[in-house]
Order: structure tokens, then sequence, then C-alpha cells
């Protein structure tokens, strides 16, 4: 019974996605959003299910659903864990999922192709769900790259946008050099284990060495980085706010991209193994709090500064990772998804009204026209600026304090500044969104509406957990939420409810509430009281403005450096297997107006005698020939000798090599 | 006495072969072709292959190069500069296999075997070809039947017969092949 | 005079698939120039009929287990040479499906066009049992004609001539490399049948011998820097033709390289391991990376298996059990998903008369079920899980890895990203791209067939690959006892000793 409950989670989306996917075009869009909700909605009742039955018993179960591949050396499973990591986890991606899903169905309304839509958006949920219960890393992987795809074809899902189609392709392309170095983990963690099941390998990692960890641990990481749009691969992430909105919230904020956290945490046991690989981490995690907060500063897109603050937020999760909070990270994780949602399905609420409308420049003084709208975004920044007692305040507080008790000053102080920059740039958007003198377009502004209902229901229930989201992990290090995750995300030798006295954690706490109410102050003082001096700000250091408008450049310093000479290199390999070949035989022929003809004779008689005795001579066939006496195909011939000879070279330098005589050769 | 005619013919057939590509008329190239063949009949004749040798005549010197002379005189080429620019290449490659193989050949203590007469270039290839496949189909069968006529319709019908069969077929394909591309006037007059 | 020739019933039994189609293939010639009205898609259908009888009893041969050699073991039958010829039967069928259509431009000899498939066909079934060099050159050339003459045979067509000259004289050249190394390893040895020749002692002229062979079967299946002749024969060839040559030879030809490297060679791995792992990456980067300038989808796919061949010699290179397994594996995943993007290829190309990528267009709106198939046969092209190709790359570099060849698997892994970005241009001009003439397109029954097959293998491979795993796991019990990583690497003789 369990069993099966656990196999409908993620099957029933997939049943979803073959009906709407095969017979869509039958079904009236009432039908294909009823299905599609409908099933999510079940799956986060199963997940509950599973969730209260895990709580009850706390034992952890594999559920084999069938044997996927078996053959050389080689066992794999389609099999699920369910433990309470994958029970947290269930419950964000099923639950946060169904509300972006009922949302949508107001906010896609009327949109070509709206079966198509909710087609993707289950198919993902299938993928994501694939990747949170696998019990083994080629699960893990399927769903891996399965959320890549339904990212891909979400990001694209405007017809005709080429922006959208570029950011889909760049979307993809970034994750695959991130997947690459996952493989890579996962062939080494084949070679050493001879498995790939978490449960034995991590019951055997205590064999491993030290190096072989961190290889492990770095390669894992390569992966995490492109999944969760970490410094250095996560440009791609911004440009994805092409797509619709709801998918923003869904797989950009709340589950897809966390995926990395998840699966950092799911290898903590290797990663408590490989201190190298934990700071690299850690550094990571705390460059790219600070670095992507520093964007998000001066972005005009409303949901390009949310995505700059995913990025951020997500460095935090990182951080946590790095310095052995693993809990802390899985709480942030948990509690971002409920604000972050929040707060990209507010924005979509904006954007809805405004009729498409994107831009902050032209918004302002939406406070009366969308009350709605305007508190749970309001809702949202409390919580992401991490006001007491919201949860952003708490997840983020515990990081902090992670950080600080522990030793790790400097990220400590990279993650205070980062909230602080937090705090102001959400407190900006606010600003320049809701409040001050209207500057949307008059024709916009005549149809400004508040969203219906099925939009903003959803955004109470989140707008709810944004507040509340917290209180299980209170108190800090020893929350109900700790004691739930310690059997699996407990760093090795690290004891609960550490030490620290409660005197240092409350000044802590004070000293976040004290950075974030400085940031709200800055952006009131800029924003509201005098909205002009943010310009003379920005006049005054107009380098730093426009380097930061230019996200540092990271973008162009990529296709300077990786993208153009690779294209360059197949349009010149190109040519050269086209062309060059002639031109050089050409040059060199100059030079040498005498020599022997070995390949022309063979080519002017026994070819063209041989085309004539097969009836070529017809006029057609004698210009293809005369291409041919351009010397292509004794040149082509002359490669495969060329090849040949490197060939006889290697075997003769190795041969020679093994028994001593290479260097004379050489 | 062996070795006398075994250098003889081989150097004939270097010599020779070199001329076929080096000629500027291509009916010299031609005769010097039909020159190497005979050596190379001759060749088989030293191995005891009298049968191969005779066959080498009858139909490479007899009738491939009568067609391929034929078929050159027809066309009546101009003659055009043959001087090919990628003899450079081509030289410096050779020389190098050469020198690679000889030093292989040298620096192991097994008889020097028969690769530096393989410093062919793409254009002789064609001819080393032609001269493969009857090794390669007749040379099992000689080191065990020693040349005999009827031996080696023996062995090519028992022992060889899968090759021998298929190599029918390639005749075959061979036929149809040369219809489909060289039959098209008849059906343009249609 | 006595002929002592021992065939017996049995032996015949073990020829009957070759026999079954040479006696078809008379057939269908001979209804050709006999029914001069039939209708030529009869034809087609005849052939399959006729190919589907060999297939059925290949499949009769797989189940039965039967084995067996003939003609003092110049011809197996074996699990491998079973597994192959399925292999290339069942391409061909798929192929003639395809070609339906396309035969129907022709203006003349269409029903030589099928004899001369088959003729391939039959040539490839002989490969795949070859089991001594002399079998190796004799089948190869036999199946190398037929294709000679598929590829030129448009031929109003300028490129169509020129792919096929091109074609013929470098393939040529090739066998004078083949017929030329076979020639040294038989001086070398005296041996001609692969088990024989594997007690030999390496010598200069044998290896180089082998090296000859290398390059001559390197050429076959289009490996750097054997591939000169891929593109510009991809590209003029009859669509059709480029799709069965694109899969079916390099399907044989692995038959026969896997025989040698395995058998034959397997006392000497320490040197081709190297050798294997340099064309690897060689035609892995190469092919990736020129593929991205592609403007011409049938020139992209070639660059595109330029670079999966690389990907298969991965396997080559570990020399083991596992590494065999995964080759074999690999070839199925390529089938389905090589032969379905050329099916779309052909589809399309017949109804818009064009192979430019530009035309692709929008093809969602116009035909969402190509688009969809051309996206899933690109993804699993590029090894995209759950897909069959993201199988047969994983089985493939954990062969490797196995083997501790980490070079390898580093330069696999950075190719398969950059794969990644030229098949999704693909998709990206497919799905998002506005098309310029958005009128609907529809294929016929046969090229249906073909897509659904292709999505089918894609599908299944990738979800439930188990059978098709057990399947090519015991088709190369014959490699078990290949030395692995644990084992002891063996001593190599020095030069000329």
């Amino acid at each position: 019974m369990f069993d099966l409950l656990v196999i409908l989670i993620p099957a029933l989306p997939l049943v979803a996605v073959l009906l709407n996917g095969l017979l869509g075009n039958r079904f009236s869009h009432d039908a294909a959003h009823r299905l599609a909700c409908g099933s999510v909605g079940l799956s986060f009742l199963s997940a509950i299910l599973v969730f209260a039955q895990t709580l009850r018993t706390g034992v952890v179960r594999e559920v084999m659903v069938y044997r996927w591949i078996f053959g050389g050396d080689l066992t794999v499973n389609l099999a699920f864990l369910i433990d309470p990591l994958t029970c947290i986890m269930l419950l964000v991606v099923t639950g946060v999922g169904f509300l972006i899903h009922l949302y949508s169905i107001g906010y896609m309304h009327g949109e070509e192709g709206f079966t198509r839509f909710f087609t993707y958006m289950n198919l993902f949920m299938v993928s994501m769900l694939l990747l949170v219960m696998g019990n083994n890393y080629l699960v893990l992987f399927i769903g891996w790259e399965g959320v890549g795809l339904c990212s891909y074809l979400l990001i694209g899902y405007y017809y005709g946008r080429v922006s959208a189609a570029k950011a889909a392709t760049k979307a993809f392309v970034v994750n695959r050099i991130g997947d690459a170095g996952f493989l890579l983990a996962i062939f080494l963690v084949f070679v050493n284990f001879n498995t790939l099941d978490y449960t034995q390998v991590f019951a055997q990692a205590g064999q491993l060495s030290t190096s072989m960890a961190t290889a492990i641990t770095l390669c894992l990481l390569i992966g995490a980085v492109g999944k969760s749009a970490q410094i250095p691969l996560y440009t791609w992430l911004p440009d994805a706010m092409e797509g619709p909105t709801p998918v923003s919230a869904l797989i950009h904020a709340a589950t897809m991209v966390t995926a990395g956290v998840y699966m950092v945490v799911r290898n903590h046991v290797l990663y408590d193994m490989a201190p190298v690989a934990m700071t690299t981490v850690a550094w990571v995690g705390g460059g790219t709090a600070l670095f992507a907060a520093t964007i998000g500063l001066v972005q005009t897109d409303i949901k390009r500064v949310l995505a700059y603050s995913t990025v951020s937020q997500l460095g935090y999760m990182f951080l946590a990772c790095g310095i052995g909070a693993y809990t802390a990270a899985i709480f942030h994780l948990m509690t971002h998804a409920f604000f972050k949602a929040l707060l990209f399905l507010s924005a979509g609420s904006v954007i809805h009204a405004l009729a498409g409308e994107q831009d902050i420049r032209k918004m302002g003084g939406l406070r009366r026209k969308i009350p709605w709208t305007h508190g749970l975004f309001l809702v949202g920044t409390l919580a992401i600026a991490g006001i007491f007692p919201l949860a952003g305040f708490w997840s983020k507080d515990e990081i902090m304090a992670h950080a600080f008790t522990h030793g790790y000053y400097v990220l400590y102080v990279m993650a205070a500044i980062g909230a602080f920059l937090t705090a102001f740039y959400m407190f900006r958007l606010t600003y320049l969104t809701f409040y001050g003198q209207s500057r949307v377009d008059h024709h916009v502004a005549e149809h400004i509406h508040e969203s219906p209902g099925i939009m903003i229901g959803p955004l109470v229930v989140l707008a709810v957990l944004s507040v509340v989201g917290g209180f299980p992990g209170v108190p800090p290090e020893s929350g109900w939420f700790h004691h739930f995750l310690h059997p699996v995300a407990a760093a090795a030798g690290e004891e609960p409810a550490h030490g620290a006295g409660v005197g240092l954690l409350t000044m802590l706490m004070v000293i976040a509430t004290l950075i974030a109410l400085l940031g709200w102050g800055l952006a009131h003082y800029l924003y509201s009281v005098r909205p002009d001096a943010a310009q003379q700000w920005a006049a005054r250091a107009p380098q730093v403005y426009t380097t930061l408008l230019n996200k540092y450049y990271v973008d162009e310093f990529y296709d300077l450096v990786v993208v153009e000479p690779t294209k360059r290199l197949g349009l010149l390999w190109d040519w050269f297997d086209r062309s060059v070949i002639d031109a050089l035989v050409l040059g060199v022929g100059r030079m040498t107006q005498s020599g022997s003809a070995l390949s022309t004779a063979f080519e002017k008689y026994v070819i063209y005698g041989l085309i004539n005795v097969l009836g070529y001579g017809n006029h057609r066939a004698a210009r293809s020939w005369r291409k041919l006496q351009t010397g292509k195909v004794h040149h082509y011939a002359a490669i495969i000798v060329a090849g040949l000879f490197i060939l006889v070279h290697l075997i003769l330098v190795w041969w020679t090599g093994s028994s001593g005589v290479g260097v004379a050769l050489k | 006495m062996a070795h006398l005619f075994f250098f003889y013919f081989a150097g004939v057939i270097v010599l020779t072969s070199i001329l076929v590509v080096a000629l500027r008329n291509p009916i010299y190239s031609a005769l010097s072709l039909l020159i190497m063949f005979f050596h190379v009949a001759g060749l088989y004749v030293t191995l005891h292959a009298e049968f191969l040798a005779a066959v080498q005549i009858i139909v490479y010197a007899g009738a491939i190069l009568v067609l391929y002379l034929f078929v050159v005189m027809l066309l009546n080429l101009k003659r055009e500069e043959r001087y090919h620019a990628q003899f450079p290449i081509g030289a410096l490659l050779g020389l190098t296999i050469v020198t690679e193989v000889l030093l292989l050949a040298f620096h192991g203590s097994s008889p020097p075997e028969p690769a530096p007469s393989g410093t062919s270039t793409p254009a002789t290839n064609g001819v080393t070809e032609v001269a493969g496949v009857t090794d390669a189909v007749a040379g099992p069968a000689l080191s065990a039947v020693e040349g005999n006529t009827e031996t080696i319709g023996e062995s090519l019908y028992t022992t060889y017969l899968f090759p021998f069969e298929v190599a029918s077929l390639i005749l075959l394909v061979a036929m149809i092949g040369s219809i489909v591309l060289a039959k098209k006037d008849i059906f343009e007059q249609q | 005079m006595t002929f002592n020739l021992t065939l017996s019933g049995s032996d015949l039994l073990l020829l009957l698939p070759e026999m079954l189609l040479t006696v078809w293939l008379c057939v269908v010639l001979i209804v050709d120039f006999a029914m001069p009205r039939l209708p030529k898609d009869r034809l087609a259908y005849l052939s399959v009929g006729g190919l589907a009888a060999v297939l059925v009893n290949l499949l009769w041969f797989d189940r039965a287990g039967v084995t067996g050699t003939l003609f003092a073991n110049m011809f197996v039958v074996d699990r491998l040479a079973v597994f192959f010829k399925l292999f290339i039967v069942g391409a061909t069928i798929l192929i003639i499906l395809v070609s339906v259509d396309y035969v129907r431009r022709f203006r003349f000899f269409k029903g030589e066009y099928y004899f001369l498939v088959l003729m391939s066909a039959l040539g490839m079934m002989f490969m795949a049992s070859a089991n001594d060099l002399l079998s190796v050159f004799i089948t190869l050339e036999f199946s190398t004609f037929g294709f000679y003459v598929l590829v030129a045979y448009l031929r109003d067509d300028v490129a169509s001539n020129e792919a096929g000259l091109k074609f013929f004289i470098l393939g040529v050249f090739a066998a004078g490399l083949l017929a030329y190394g076979i020639s040294l390893v038989y001086g070398e040895t005296g041996k001609i049948v692969f088990s024989d020749i594997a007690s030999a002692s390496p010598t200069p002229g044998l290896v180089i011998g082998y090296l000859l062979i290398f390059a001559a079967l390197g050429f076959k299946i289009g490996a750097v820097p054997f591939h000169s002749w891929i593109p510009d024969t991809y590209h003029g060839a009859p669509t059709p033709v480029t799709a069965y040559l694109s899969i079916a030879p390099k399907g044989a030809a692995f038959a026969i390289l896997l025989r040698m490297f395995f058998v034959s060679l397997a006392t000497l791995k320490p040197a081709w391991v190297l050798l294997l792992v340099g064309a690897s990456i060689l035609s892995m980067t190469y092919g990736n990376i020129v593929a991205i300038a592609q403007r011409n989808i049938k020139r992209l796919l070639a660059y595109s298996g330029i670079a999966q061949i690389g990907n298969i010699l991965i396997g080559l290179a570990a020399g083991t059990k596992m590494g065999g397994d995964a080759i074999l594996f690999y070839l199925l995943t390529y089938l389905f998903a090589n032969l379905g993007a050329f099916a779309i290829v052909i589809a399309v190309g017949n109804l818009i008369h064009s192979d430019e990528i530009e035309d692709y267009n929008g093809l969602n709106r116009r035909s969402p079920f190509l688009a969809f198939a051309m996206l899933v046969f690109l993804l699993s092209l590029a090894g995209v899980p759950p897909l069959a190709g993201f199988i047969g790359k994983l089985y493939i570099f954990l062969s490797a890895i196995n083997e501790g060849l980490y070079t390898l698997i580093i330069v696999g892994l950075i190719n398969i990203v950059i794969s990644m970005y030229y098949y999704l241009v693909v998709v990206k001009k497919m799905y998002i791209n506005e098309p310029t003439d958005p009128s609907p397109l529809t294929i016929s029954t046969p090229m249906k067939a073909v897509v659904y097959a292709g999505l089918a293998g894609t599908l299944i491979l990738g979800i439930y690959p188990q059978p098709f795993i057990d399947w090519v796991v015991a088709a190369t019990l014959m490699f078990s006892n290949l030395a692995g990583h644990t084992a002891a690497a063996p001593t190599i003789l020095p030069f000329g000793g």
C-alpha cells in the first residue's frame, strides 16, 4: 500500500502527460487543466500521506519499480528512496507545484498552446519527482536532465520570440556543461563502488581516499553549479526569464534550480570526506550570494531582479552546504521556495495587470489599483529581506549564525553584505513598482485590473507559508525541522544543538535584523523620500553603474572566449574540409613547377577512362569530373595517407619507446 | 640464383612502376605498365606459381591493358601540364614512411619484409590494389598446392568456395551497376 | 579428380539466411524485368517481404542458438554474427520503406534500386560472418560495390555524380590499403583466419599490416582521419542511400573490427588502445566542431555521424567484453535514432525539396508529429535521458572508465556538450522560429511506419532496455575471457622477437 502510494506520486503526473500529450488536441482547455492540476494535487496528497507515514515510523524505505539496466558489471534499478530528506523535497515540490499549477490556469488563460503548456509542466513535475525520489545516481540524473529539457521547452514556449529561443538554447547548453561534470562524477562513483545506489555507496564511503572523494565531489559540484546557477555558470538563469511567469516561479525559483542544493546535501557523506570540496562549495556559494546581489541592484526588469535574487539566495544555500550546515541549506531551500514562488507569482500578477509590461521604470503607484497583489508582494519582500519573524529571517539567520559560530568570518561578512543588498534591492523593487508616481503608459493604465481569484488564491496560501514557514525551524539548530532531518543531513561529527551561547545567537539575530532594516531604510530613502537621489548616485559613479547594468560583462566574456572561438573553429575546419587543401596544394604547386605527376596520371587516364567506359560521357558528369580534376579526390586520399602515416609513426614511437630507441627517432 | 632473379624482377617492377606515372606520354606509360606486368608474372614463376603467371599475362597484360590503351587512344587526350603540385608532399610522406619502416625492419631481428615497396603514393596504389586482389585470392592456395592448375581449381571449389562464390556475386553487382550508370541513351531515346 | 567438398545439410542450414536473400534478390530482379507494368512500389514491398522472411529466419537462429563454422573457418555463424545480421536486415527493411517515395522521383531503373539495396545487404550479412582476412576483403568489396552505384544513382544530379565518383575512387584506394595490409599479415604469419593469427608473435610487418587493415575499416566507418569522403558523399547521395550508408555498413564493419581487435589482436591490446583512443578523440572532436558550421541537414548528420563513430570507438578502446556489449547496444540506439532522423529528412526533403536547415523553420507548426519525432531522435543522438542514446553513451563510457581511460571520457563528455549545441539549433528552428510557408505537411504510410519504428525503438531502448541488454550480452559471450583492468597487462614481445 505504502509502495503503491510512493509510485503514484510521479505516476499520476505522468499519466496526465500521456493523456494531454497524445489526446490533448481533442480535449477542451478545461479538461486539460483539470487533468493537469488534478494529477499534481493527488500527487501532493500522496506525498502528504507518505510524509505522515515516515514521520510516524521513522523508517527509511526503498521502493523498487523495475530493474532498469542490468548488464556487464552494471545494475541500475528504477527505484525510489523515501527518507526524511526526500519527504521534505516531495512536499515542497508537489505542494508549491500544485499551487503554481492552479495559478497557471488563470495566468495562461487564452494563450496559444494552453494544453501544451500543461503537458510540459506535468512532464517537469514527473522529472523533478524522479530527481528527488530516485535511490541511485542514474535516476537522479534522468530527473536532472528531464527538468533541463522541460525548462528548455518552457523557456522557448512563446513562438517566434528570438530572445526566448536563444535563452532556451543557452540554458540547455550551459546545463549540459554541468551535466558533463555530473556524469563524470557518476562514472567515478561507479568505478570506485561498482554500484550507483546511494545506500550502498554511502555505506562503503569510508574506503574512499580523500583525493578520490575530492574528485567525485568536485565533479558533482560542477553539475550542481550548472543546475543551480552558481558562479561561473549562472548566466543562463536571468535569461531564462523569457519563459511564462509560472514557469519562472516553478522551475527557475522554487524547484529545479534547487536541485543542485538537494544533490549536494544528498551526497554530504562524500562531501564530509573532502574538505577541499567543502571549502570550494562554501566560497562558490558565498561569492555567488554577494556577486548576484550586486547585479540585482540596478536591473530594471521585474523578473530579472527576482532572477538575480534567486541566484543570490541559492548562493546562501551553497554557502550553508559548504560550512556543513546541511539542514540549514534545506531549510532555506524550503522557505525560499515559498517566498520566491510568492514573489514571482505576484510579479506575474503585476505583469498580468499591466498587459505584459515588465519594466519597473514603467510601473509605480500600483498599490491602490491592485491592492491584493501589493500586499502579497510586500509579504514576499519582507520574507526574503529577512524581517523578523517571517520565514526568510529564520533560515537565513541560521546560515549566517552557523558561519559565524564555526569561524567562517569572511563568509559571514560576505553573507551579511549580501543580506543588506538583498533587502535594499527588494525594497527598491517594491517601491518602484507599487509606490510613488505612476509611470504606466496611458493606454495600459486604463485597463489595470486585479487578477482573478484562481491566481490570488494560491498566492494567499504561499503568503501564509512565507510568514509561518520558518517556525518548524525554531529554535535555530534544534527545531522540529532539524530533528526530523537529522538522520540524513547531519554532518559527520557534528553534534546537534551546538554549544554556542544563547546570548551570541540572539545577538546575531539582532544584527541580521538590523542589516535588513538598514537595507530597507536606504531603499526607502532613495526611492520614496528622495526619488532623484538614486540617479545622482548612479551619475556619480557611471562606470560602476554601467558595469553592474551590464552584469559585469560576463556574457560578453563567455561569448568572446568560449562560444565564438568554437564556432570559428567549426567554420575553419569546415572550410578546410571544403577548400583549403586545394589552396594549399595550389600554393605549393606554384613554387615547384617541376616534379613528377604521380596522381594526375592515375586520375586523368584511369578514372577518366573508367568513367567513359561506364558511359559517363555526358556533359553533366564531365562537369563533376572537372571538379575531380581540380584535385579534391586525391587530396582526400592524401589525408588518408597522412593519417595512416601518423598512425604508423605513433605505433613506431610506442614500440621503440618500449624498447628504448624512441629517443633516437625523435 | 633465385635471389638474382628476385632482385632483377623486383628492380624492374619498381622502375617501371615509377615510369608509369612519370612518363609524359600515356601510351608510353601504358607500355611500361605492360613491362611491369610481365615482370610480376616472372616473380610468380620464381615462386612456382606458373598458373598465376599465365593468368597474369593473359588477363592483365592481354585483356585489361589492351582495353586501357584503346580508351587512351580513343579519347585522344591533349597534352596538358602533368606536373603535379602534390609531388613535394607525396615525396616527403613517402620518404618518411620508407625511413620509418626501414628503421622498424632493421631494428628487429626479423627478416626484411616487403614493406618498402609499399611506399607507393595514392596514384600507384590503384595498381598495387589489383595485384593485391590476386595475391589475396591465390596466395593461400599456392602455399598448399605448389602452383598446380588442377589443385588451384580444386581448392577454389572446396576450401575457398565461399570467397569464390561471393566474387561471382560481385560480378553480378558490377554488371547491374554498370548498366544502371551507363545505359542512358536508350532511355532518352524512348 | 576428387572433390572433397563436404557440405552437409546442416552446414547449408547455416547459410540459409544468405541463400534465402540471394534467391529473393534474383526474384526481385526477374520480376522487375518480366513484369514491366508492375508498379515499382510493389517491388519495394516484395523486397521487404523477402527481408522479413530472412529476419524471421535469423530470429530463429538467435533463439535456437544455431552456431557453427563453414569453409575451413572462413564463414562463421555465432551469436555475434547473428546479431549483426539482424541489425543489417532490420536497417535494410526500414531503408526500403523510406525509399518508396523517393524512388518515385527516379526516371528509370527504379526496380534495380531495390535490387542493389538487397545486394548490399547481402554483402554486409557476409561481412558479419567473415572470419578470415580473405573473406573480409571480398565481402567488404562486395557490399561496397552496391553502394558505389547507389550513391551515384541520381544521374542527372551533379552532386550525386560527384559523390559517387569520390566515393568510388577513395573506396578503391581504401581497398588497396586493405589488400596490402592483408598481404602483409599473411606474409608474416602464413595464416588468414582471425583466431589462428592470434597466436602469432607481433612483428613490424604484422603491425603495419594491421594498421593498413584498420585504415581500410576506419574508412568504412568514417573515423577521423579516414573520414574525408563522408561529407561530400553523404551530401550528394540520394538521401535514403545516405541514411543506409550512415548506419548499415558501419554496423557490418564493427563486426569485423570486433573480431579483429578482440580475437586476433587480443594479446596486443596495450598497443592498439592508444591507437583507438586517438582515433576516437579525433573523430568526436572533429565531427562535433565541424557540425556546428553546417547549414545543410545532411552534412550536419554526416559530421554528427563521424562524432558518433568516435563514441563507439570508445567501447573498442576499452577492449573488454563490456566494451563489446556497449558497442552493440550503442549501434542499436544509433540505428533507431539516426535512421529516424534521416527518415524525417527524407520526408521533409520529398515535400519541400530542400535539405537546408533553414527550411526546417517552424516545422512544428506545419507537422507537429514530424517535429516531435525529430526532437526525440536528435535528443537521443545527443544522449539526453531517458532516451536510447543516453543508455548507449552511459554504457560505453562506463566500459571505458572501468579501464581507466579518463582522458577519453573527459573529452567525450565535453563533446557531448558541444553536440548539444548543433542539435538544439535544429530543434530551435523547428519549434521556435516562424515558418516561411505555414502549409501543413503530411507524409505517406510507409514513411510513417519507419518514424514510428524509430520512435518506438528510441523510447523502449531508453525506458526498458533490459531485453536488449540481455541480447547484446549474449551476443558477445565469446569475448568474456578478454583481459579487463583486473588482469595483468600482457607482455609484449620485443621488436622482431
